[in-house]
This record gives structure tokens, C-alpha cells and sequence, in this order.
């Protein structure tokens, strides 16, 4: 290709600006989506961790296993990870604790709720992190020391105190502790996702301030998922050699624990360490995967369509090509010029492409917040631009390569050989119904998927949840040092205390207590179940406690039996309700009303009698799991608070009516149920949305692809059009004989994809994810498309008809 | 009395383009009767092609007026010019314009299957087929355009004009893209077809062919003149 060339394909695409528009636009934007992609699945696939020897950094999993069988796949006993950290390890560089919780800074205004983690100091060595202001934890914050510090993050120190430079040496007061800031992390520091995605701590404390109740920090048999163990390995030590050393410690010390159970006699632990990136990654690949195989099949229409363009075009410059073979142009300068002109739009879309992928990834980092990992480390990067760039000049390359095939170079002085008075090649209708197949059969799978995928979510997200929305508060207090001053039964009397009080409020009409509601923000524990009559089988379950009322309050329907009642409550009766999925796995037919069951978790607990069964919930995107809800007062409950229509609670108002009972208690979560379910439906509504997106752009592209291969078809026929225009053919005859020859790929290409689509389906059925298809989904794609057809067919057709046969003929 | 197939008087064609106006015909009259050979011959960009056209309704005169077996056909819409395309008009093209995708059956019936009122399979086979011996091509029924010479193509461009027994055949250089024996036969041919009663008004450089014909017109900067002021013209340009 010379300068000439390029200067020519400027100078003709500027005298077809809607052609090179579309083009660009089309290919553009795909593109810069394909980007987009490529840099996400980069991130989580290729691209190491921000830390320094991060793939020798691991985190502690433990297994729970019963007679050799996983009851609990994630088991996490704090004393475990306490003397794995206390012992020497020679496997092991450095070694670390993390303990995550929320907390209420008590004197601040509003009282901020703050994403708090109480670590060890070698933490912030091991992932080498930046400090902007002051140090990170040193030995003096090392574990038994006692000493008040804090490290926040620069989000923290932005939010909470204004960039003050002046920041270390002042306090914060969590848990009625005065904390010393000594240190404030850059703004550079990528924190581990290791607990939560999206998760963003704000402040560090040292591993002596976690608040694990004391009951819970001898128990082995315990799990609190909020507790993590990790190490840096040392160079060349095997990770399944530091696995096993671990691992046969901890089995044994959780055996000497646990002696004194006899219903723990089967039980063991599995310690399994596991790399940063695949904790921090974990399953989001598949969707990061899937989400590039979407976009890919977007590429693939757009790429069709754009080719149908460019052989349009490339019909209309037959005689522009025929005139330079006349004057002695060889097939390598036709070809020259076809790649410079084509080169030069794929310049503009790989220049668009970039505009476009950096704008997507700043919407994924929103949009995508807490379901997708390494968010905020997305960029556009020399790898990516690299990537562009070289697709597109791999896609020039093609599409000049087939656009010369095409081409018939001995045909092109032929052009020049008539006497003007209508002679044009006729194309062969093979590649024209090729063209037309594919890009139907293309869209036609891409939007049926999109449409079943954006129906089920629509459904499950409008469906009834089965928990009242309206007029409802979920609120948790906070009772800061009470938790370790006081006994339990004490703190259950401030909590009621509070309870009663909310009752007696006018705007109240109703109250309940649970340990933990199913649209709560926080993981669900879970209990071991064994049932009379069962023999040795165990299941697990999702534990809650709640008072006579929650059920109630929640207005979780019942299938079978009752609910329990206050006075059972206040009696300590031995009585739970189960759901429909609990009841179906203790029984095939559900009829559990009456069985006994005992709690693994509960020592010496008695037997507990099944009186109901709930139906169970409907949370979109959620698979119920069994749960159980035993009569019992939490001491730290979430409250359900039902207030009369039109009237509001405010935290402010809260707060005063709890510091009557103790001026310690604090609001640290207050939502409304419906923006609880919100948050808990989040990733369903994102998916929805990306999906609604999805099948707009796939229409979009084949609405204009569709009309582009049909108006070249038409285009190539158009000879053959004036030809039977001339024998006496009207309009609509015209009309309805393109709409038969254009109706036939069609319909194959549909059929093409309903016998892809019938293999998604059956693909789909053996893997875990569910999707029930409709009757809108599997015939609005092919209606819509036939619908496109016969307007784009009369579209295509119409500057034919509308004028004189001798104009047709002439090629005007 | 001679009956008139078609008539046209004061027929101009102008096309107008944003920077100019091209007047390719100015001001035509002419009478063509039944069993008339009329061939109508003059330089580049004398109006030929223009007039052909107007004359085979592939166009509409900017002015004038244009009636085929006595009906008005100057101002039709697409449709209706359409039809009368069809039943009244068969056009033979200097490069026969055959549809490759379709059989030779097929060309040929082509017209027929535009028909206003529909012709039975049967019917059409028929008429098919009786074309096709006229032409003597019957033998080649089943055979693409693309697998017949130059004279064949031809011949059942030929064919495909005669199916729909039309009043006027109009020939745009029948010869133009043959050698001088399948020209010679072709114009056999047509005379042939003439003199069995065909009407036949024929566009032609060639001034033996032209001759052929029983009425000789002259085209000349969009004007029919007559002989003596074509010749004081060429003596001119000579």
C-alpha cells in the first residue's frame, strides 16, 4: 500500500460518509465492547496480583467432614487459625490473622458505620502495602500487646477527615476505645478481596481488638467465616507439603478439642491452602468468560454486516476498478487499494474502539461493583491497545482478502466493453444467501439466549418474594463493649428493652427479633441437624433464632402446622419451623410436622420439634437453601420493624430511643426491607440490565446487518431486477418475489439456530444454572426477525420500483 | 385500412440534472401500423436509446403525447405501465438480457407468469414451447443462458418477446453483440416473424440491417428528419 493509496481512500470515503460512518460506528463500537472484555478477562485470568510474590501467598481453608463425608465446605474454627498463627512453621515466610467485621464509630457525627478488619502486622508486609501518612503495624501492635492504633485506609481519611494532613496522632472511637491513627494507605493500595467482593475497609485495627465472642474463641467446632489465616510460603517449599503440615496439626489439636463431644466422635477438618488469585477470582472467571463469548458473537454480526457493506460498496466501484485495469492496474494494485480504503476505516474503529472500552470499563466498575473482582485495577494498558489494534488489522486483512476474492479481475474490463445501454455482472445467489444465513442464524441465537436470559430475570425479580417489603425497617444495634461486659442474659434484657419500647412507639406496628433475617447483609450461619428416626444422616442447615414475631413481622408464609409463639419463647421450648426445601430433605413428601431434631452446634441440646413448615422464599437469583427457625431471643438480633403506612423511622430516632436503655447501644445497620432485597437482588437487576443492553445491540446490529446483506443482494439483482420490470413485472410483484428469495436463508438460518439453540439448551440442562425457557422467547426472535425481513426487503427494493424500467436498466 | 398499433405526437424528453437540462428528444411524432418494420437508425446521442424507451414505456415523455392500440399511455403510473409491457410490448436487448439463475423454459415464460390475469401451467407450457419452435430452440428447453452462444441467447431473447403475442416488438441492436452470421440470422429471423404479420420497430447502426426494414427513420439531435436533411447534414460534417 503507498501514500496514494490512503490518500485516494481518504478522498473516496469522504464522498460516501454514511457508508464509512456506519462502518466505523458498527465496528467501533463492537470492538471497543471485545476490548472491554479482553482487558476484564486479562485482569482476572493473566494479570498478577498488585503484591509482591503474590503467588506464593495463601489463605487457610478448612473442611468439615463427618465419618468422612464434607458436611461444610467452608468451616473456619477461630482457635485454629489463633495457633497456626502462634506456631513456628518453617513452610512459611510470614503468617497473618484477619478477623472482619462492621463497626460504629461512636463520635463522629451520625455515628459512621465503618468495614473494619483486626490483622496482625506482618499483613501489610505481606502484600507490601503503600503508606500515604505514617507506618503501618510493627511489632508493637503484634498480638497480646494491648495497644490502641489504627490504620485507615485513604477512602477513610478522604470521607472522614477531609485529606487532613494533620491526621495521625488523633483517635477513633469503636467499641468505646480510643484508637491512635498512626498510618493512612495510598490511594494506591489494592486490597485483597478476600471476604466479600466490593468489600473496601476502612479502618485496621490490631488482632487483639476483634470482637469474636469469647464463647466462640475456644470452640473448634465453631466456624466463623469472617476470620481468615493466610501466609506467604517460603521460596521453593511445595504448597501441598505446607498443606499437609498444617492440616495434620490442626486435625489432631481439633481432635484433642473435641474429645469431650461424643457427637463429634466421626467429625474431622481438612485444612486446604489456597493462592490470592483463587480466592479473589473464585468463580467470577465463568462470568467474566462468558460475558467475552457474548460480545464475541456481537463482533461476529457486526463483522458480517460490515463485510455485506463493503461488498455493497465494492459492487458500486466495479467500474471505477474497471477503468484503472483499463489503463494497466494488475490485480495487486486492485487489491492495494481495497486494503488502504478498508485499513483506513479500521483505523477510525480502533481509535473509536479505545474511546469506547475505556468508557465500558468505568461503567463495569460501577455496574459491576461486588459481583466482579479486581474492579478498580481495570485499565486500559500497552497489552490492551496492542489487542486492538491488532484485531482490527487482522479484520482488514479478512475482509480485504474475501472483498479481492470477489472481485473478478478478467470480468472488470467487460464493464467497460458495453455500449451503456444496460449490461451488469450477475452474481452468483450462492454467497448472497450464504451472507444472508449466517447473519441471521447469528442474531437469531444471540437474541433468543438474550431474551430467555432477560425473561427469567424479569420474572424472578418481579415475583412475589414471599417476605413483606412495605412499611418495613431492618435494623441492628450495636452494644459495643456490653457484648464482652455483661452476661448474655443481660444483654438479651437491654435488647428487649428496646423492643418494647419500639412497640410502645405510635408509629410502630409491630417488632421482631431474629439472629440473622434471609435478606440479611451478612453470610448465613449454618447448623449440623440430625433427626429421630434417621439414623447417623446429617444435614445442614441455615441456623436463625427469632422471637414469637419475626415469623410474623416477615409474614413468611406457612405450608404446614404453626408458627411458635412468645410464651413458647419466654419458656425455652423446644419447638422450630422448618421450610419446604428442609422438609423435603428430612422427608421426600415433606411431612416433617412432629419429627425431633438435633443441633450439632447446640451442646447437649435436647431434642426440638418440628411445628411448622414455611414456604419457602423466592429471592431471584437465590436457590433456597433448607433453613430452620428456632424460638429463641438473640442477644444481638436484626429487628424487623413494621411501622404504620405512610410513616418513616429515622436512625437519629432510633439512636434516642436506644439510649434510653443504654447510652452504648447504636444503630450500625438500618435499611428498609425493600432496599435490603434491592441489595441483596442487585446482581439479578445488573444481569437483567446487561442482558437488555445485550439484545438491544444484538437487534440493533442486525437490523442494520439484515438490511445491509439484503440491500446488496438487491443491489447485485438489480440488472436482473430491470430485466423483469421490463417484461412487464409491477411493484409488487417485485416486491413479493424479493421477499420469497430473501424468506428462504431466512428461514434456513432460523432453523440453523433453533438447532443451536436446542444444544445450548440441552448443554444448559446438565450444568447448575437453571433457566426455564418461554414460548415469547422462542418465537419472538424469529417473528422479529421475518418482520425485518419484509421491511428491509421492501426498503431495499423500493429505489427500484419507484422509478422508471430504462433507469434500472441504465444503472442510474 | 391499415390499423395503428401505436401513435405519438410532440413527445419530448428532457433530463434535468441541478446543473443543466438535457434535451434528448424534441418534439417526436410518429405512427407505426400494424405489420410495420420500422427501423430507426442515427448517431451516438441522437435519441435512439431515449425514444426506445419511451417507446417500450420503460420511461414517460416529459411532454406529448404516446397511445398503443388507441389507448393513452403517456402519463402511466408504474403499475399500469407495467401491464401494458407485458400484454402489449416485447422487447428483444442488444445483449438479450436472459436471467442466468433461470432455465431457458423459464426465460421464455417469464412474461406470462406477469400476467394480469393468470395463465394455467398448462397454457403456459404450451406457449412455451410453440416460441421456442419458432426459434428453433425447443431441443435446448432445459439449459442455462450461460451454456448457449451468443445466436442462441438470442434466439430466445427472441422467443421470450413473441410468448406473450405482443402488439409491438421493439429491438434494441439485435446484432450489436454478434458476429455477422448469427446477425445475418437473427435478422432472418426477424424478418420472418414480420412477415408473418408482427409489427416490429427496430434501433440499429448497422445500415444493411436498417434497410431490411419497410420504413427507414432518421434520428438526428433528438428529431426525426428525413432523408434529404440527413444527407445536406453528413454533407456537412463531411
Amino acid at each position: 500500500m503507498s501514500i496514494n493509496d490512503f490518500k485516494n481512500a481518504f478522498y473516496s470515503l469522504g464522498k460516501a460518509k454514511g457508508y464509512a460512518i456506519t462502518v466505523v460506528l458498527t465496528l467501533g463500537i463492537t470492538l471497543g465492547a471485545l476490548v472491554a472484555m479482553f482487558n476484564l478477562n486479562y485482569q482476572l485470568l493473566a494479570a498478577p496480583l498488585p503484591y509482591p510474590h503474590a503467588d506464593r501467598l495463601v489463605v487457610a481453608k478448612s473442611e468439615r467432614f463427618d465419618k468422612q463425608i464434607l458436611v461444610k465446605d467452608r468451616h473456619a474454627p477461630y482457635p485454629a487459625w489463633i495457633e497456626s498463627y502462634r506456631q513456628e512453621d518453617t513452610n512459611f515466610e510470614q503468617k497473618a490473622l484477619l478477623a472482619y467485621t462492621v463497626s460504629i464509630e461512636r463520635r463522629m457525627p451520625d455515628s459512621p458505620v465503618l468495614n473494619t478488619i483486626s490483622t496482625t502486622p506482618e499483613f501489610f508486609n505481606m502484600v507490601q502495602a503503600p503508606m500515604k501518612l505514617g507506618r503501618r503495624f510493627e511489632a508493637s501492635e503484634a498480638l497480646d500487646t494491648m495497644n490502641p492504633v489504627a490504620v485507615i485506609s485513604h477512602r477513610a481519611w478522604v470521607k472522614y477527615f477531609q485529606q487532613d494532613p494533620n491526621v495521625l496522632g488523633k483517635t477513633m472511637n469503636i467499641m468505646e476505645i480510643d484508637f491512635k491513627i498512626i498510618g493512612v494507605l495510598a490511594e494506591t493500595f489494592v486490597e485483597p478481596e478476600l471476604y466479600q467482593r466490593g468489600w473496601e475497609t476502612d479502618v485496621w485495627l490490631p488482632m487483639d481488638y476483634d470482637d469474636i465472642p469469647v464463647q466462640f474463641r475456644k470452640n473448634w467446632n465453631n466456624s466463623i467465616s469472617s476470620t481468615f489465616w493466610v501466609g506467604l510460603l517460603q521460596k521453593g517449599v511445595d504448597k501441598k507439603t505446607a498443606e499437609q503440615s498444617i492440616s495434620s496439626r490442626v486435625t489432631a489439636r481439633f481432635k484433642d478439642e473435641t474429645v469431650s463431644q461424643p457427637e463429634l466422635a466421626d467429625a474431622s477438618l481438612l485444612i486446604k491452602l489456597v493462592t490470592f488469585s483463587t480466592v479473589i477470582v473464585g468463580d467470577a472467571s465463568k462470568q467474566s468468560l462468558l460475558m467475552l463469548a457474548g460480545v464475541l458473537v456481537l463482533l461476529l454480526i457486526a463483522t458480517t454486516n460490515v463485510l455485506n457493506l463493503i461488498l455493497a460498496r465494492t459492487a458500486n466501484q466495479q467500474r471505477s476498478m474497471a477503468i484503472q485495469v483499463a489503463l494497466g492496474a494488475q490485480q495487486k494494485h486492485i487489491f492495494s487499494a481495497v486494503l488502504a480504503e478498508i485499513s483506513t476505516l479500521m483505523l477510525g474503529a480502533s481509535l473509536l474502539a479505545v474511546l469506547v472500552a475505556l468508557a465500558l470499563l468505568e461503567l463495569l466498575k460501577i455496574a459491576a461493583e461486588g459481583q466482579l473482582p479486581r474492579l478498580q485495577e481495570l485499565h486500559i494498558n500497552p497489552a490492551t491497545l496492542v489487542f486492538t489494534f491488532l484485531v482490527a488489522a487482522v479484520l482488514a486483512t479478512i475482509f480485504a482478502v474475501i472483498i479481492s476474492r470477489q472481485i473478478n479481475y478478467r470480468q472488470l474490463n467487460k464493464v467497460l466493453q458495453t455500449s451503456g445501454k444496460g449490461v451488469g455482472l450477475q452474481i452468483s445467489a450462492r454467497i448472497r444467501k450464504l451472507l444472508i444465513l449466517s447473519q441471521v442464524a447469528l442474531t437469531a441465537v444471540l437474541l433468543a439466549a438474550s431474551l430467555h436470559i432477560l425473561l427469567q430475570s424479569s420474572r424472578q425479580l418481579t415475583q412475589p418474594v414471599g417476605y413483606h417489603t412495605s412499611d418495613q425497617y431492618q435494623v441492628r444495634f450495636s452494644i459495643a463493649t456490653l457484648f464482652g461486659s455483661i452476661t448474655e442474659e443481660e444483654r438479651r434484657a437491654y435488647i428487649t428493652r428496646v423492643i418494647d419500647d419500639l412497640r410502645a412507639n405510635p408509629k410502630v406496628l409491630a417488632v421482631g427479633a431474629t439472629s440473622m433475617s434471609p435478606i440479611s447483609y451478612r453470610n448465613p450461619s449454618s447448623d449440623l441437624l440430625r433427626v429421630d428416626g434417621f439414623g447417623d444422616k446429617k444435614l445442614s442447615a441455615v441456623q436463625t433464632y427469632c422471637d414469637g414475631s419475626y415469623l410474623q413481622v416477615a409474614a413468611i408464609p406457612l405450608v404446614a402446622g404453626r408458627y411458635f409463639t412468645d410464651a413458647e419463647v419466654r419458656e425455652h421450648a423446644q419447638v422450630m419451623v422448618v421450610n419446604e426445601t428442609l422438609a423435603r430433605a428430612i422427608q421426600a413428601d415433606g411431612q416433617v410436622l412432629g419429627k425431633k431434631v438435633y443441633r450439632q452446634n447446640d451442646e447437649g441440646s435436647q431434642a426440638i420439634e418440628i411445628v411448622g413448615v414455611l414456604k419457602d422464599l423466592q429471592l431471584p437469583g437465590i436457590i433456597e437453601p433448607p433453613r430452620f427457625f428456632q424460638a429463641h431471643i438473640p442477644q444481638g438480633p436484626e429487628l424487623v420493624v413494621r411501622v404504620k403506612t405512610g410513616q418513616q423511622l429515622t436512625p437519629t430516632e432510633l439512636n434516642a430511643l436506644a439510649a434510653k436503655t443504654h447510652p452504648q447501644l447504636k444503630i450500625f445497620y438500618m435499611k428498609t426491607t425493600a432496599q435490603a432485597i434491592a441489595q441483596l437482588t442487585m446482581p439479578q437487576k445488573t444481569a437483567a440490565g446487561l442482558t437488555a443492553a445485550l439484545s438491544l445491540i444484538a437487534l440493533g446490529l442486525a437490523a442494520i446487518g439484515i438490511y445491509g446483506v439484503l440491500s446488496y443482494s438487491v443491489q447485485l439483482r438489480r440488472f436482473e431486477l430491470g430485466i423483469r420490470i421490463a417484461i412487464g413485472a409491477r411493484p409488487n410483484k417485485i416486491f413479493l418475489q424479493i421477499l420469497k428469495d430473501n424468506l428462504a436463508p431466512v428461514i434456513i438460518g432460523l432453523l440453523v439456530s433453533l438447532v443451536v439453540l436446542i444444544g445450548l439448551w440441552i448443554w444448559i440442562q446438565q450444568t447448575r444454572y437453571n433457566l426455564q425457557t418461554t414460548s415469547l422467547g422462542w418465537l419472538l426472535p424469529p417473528l422479529l426477525i421475518i418482520s425485518l425481513t419484509a421491511a428491509t426487503s421492501l426498503l431495499s427494493v423500493w429505489q427500484i420500483i419507484r422509478k422508471p424500467a430504462s433507469y434500472v436498466l441504465r444503472g442510474d | 385500412m391499415r390499423e395503428l398499433t401505436l401513435n405519438m405526437t410532440g413527445i419530448t424528453k428532457v433530463y434535468s440534472t441541478e446543473d443543466m437540462d438535457t434535451h434528448a428528444l424534441r418534439g417526436i411524432d410518429l405512427e407505426i401500423y400494424k405489420g410495420d418494420f420500422v427501423s430507426i437508425c442515427g448517431p451516438s446521442g441522437c435519441g435512439k436509446s431515449t425514444l426506445l424507451s419511451l417507446l417500450g414505456l420503460l420511461d414517460m415523455p416529459t411532454t406529448g403525447k404516446y397511445f398503443i392500440e388507441g389507448k393513452d399511455v403517456s402519463q402511466l403510473n408504474l403499475s399500469e405501465a407495467a401491464f401494458i409491457r407485458n400484454e402489449k410490448i416485447g422487447f428483444i436487448f442488444q445483449s438479450f438480457n436472459l436471467i442466468d439463475e433461470l432455465s431457458v423454459f423459464d426465460n421464455v415464460a417469464l412474461p406470462l407468469r406477469y400476467r394480469r390475469n393468470k395463465v394455467s401451467e398448462k397454457d403456459i407450457e404450451k406457449k412455451v414451447l410453440e416460441c421456442l419452435q419458432i426459434v428453433d430452440m425447443t431441443h435446448r428447453a432445459q439449459h442455462k443462458p450461460n451454456q448457449l452462444s451468443g445466436g442462441q441467447q438470442q434466439r430466445i431473447a427472441i422467443a421470450r418477446a413473441l410468448v406473450g403475442s405482443p402488439a409491438l416488438l421493439l429491438v434494441d441492436e439485435p446484432t450489436g453483440n454478434l458476429d455477422s452470421r448469427n446477425g445475418d440470422a437473427v435478422m432472418e429471423m426477424l424478418q420472418q416473424l414480420n412477415a408473418n404479420g408482427t409489427t416490429l420497430c427496430m434501433v440499429t447502426h448497422d445500415p444493411r440491417y436498417a434497410d431490411m426494414a419497410s420504413r427507414k427513420l432518421h434520428l438526428l439531435d433528438g428529431k426525426i428528419i428525413d432523408t434529404q436533411t440527413l444527407q445536406a447534414a453528413e454533407s456537412q460534417q463531411g
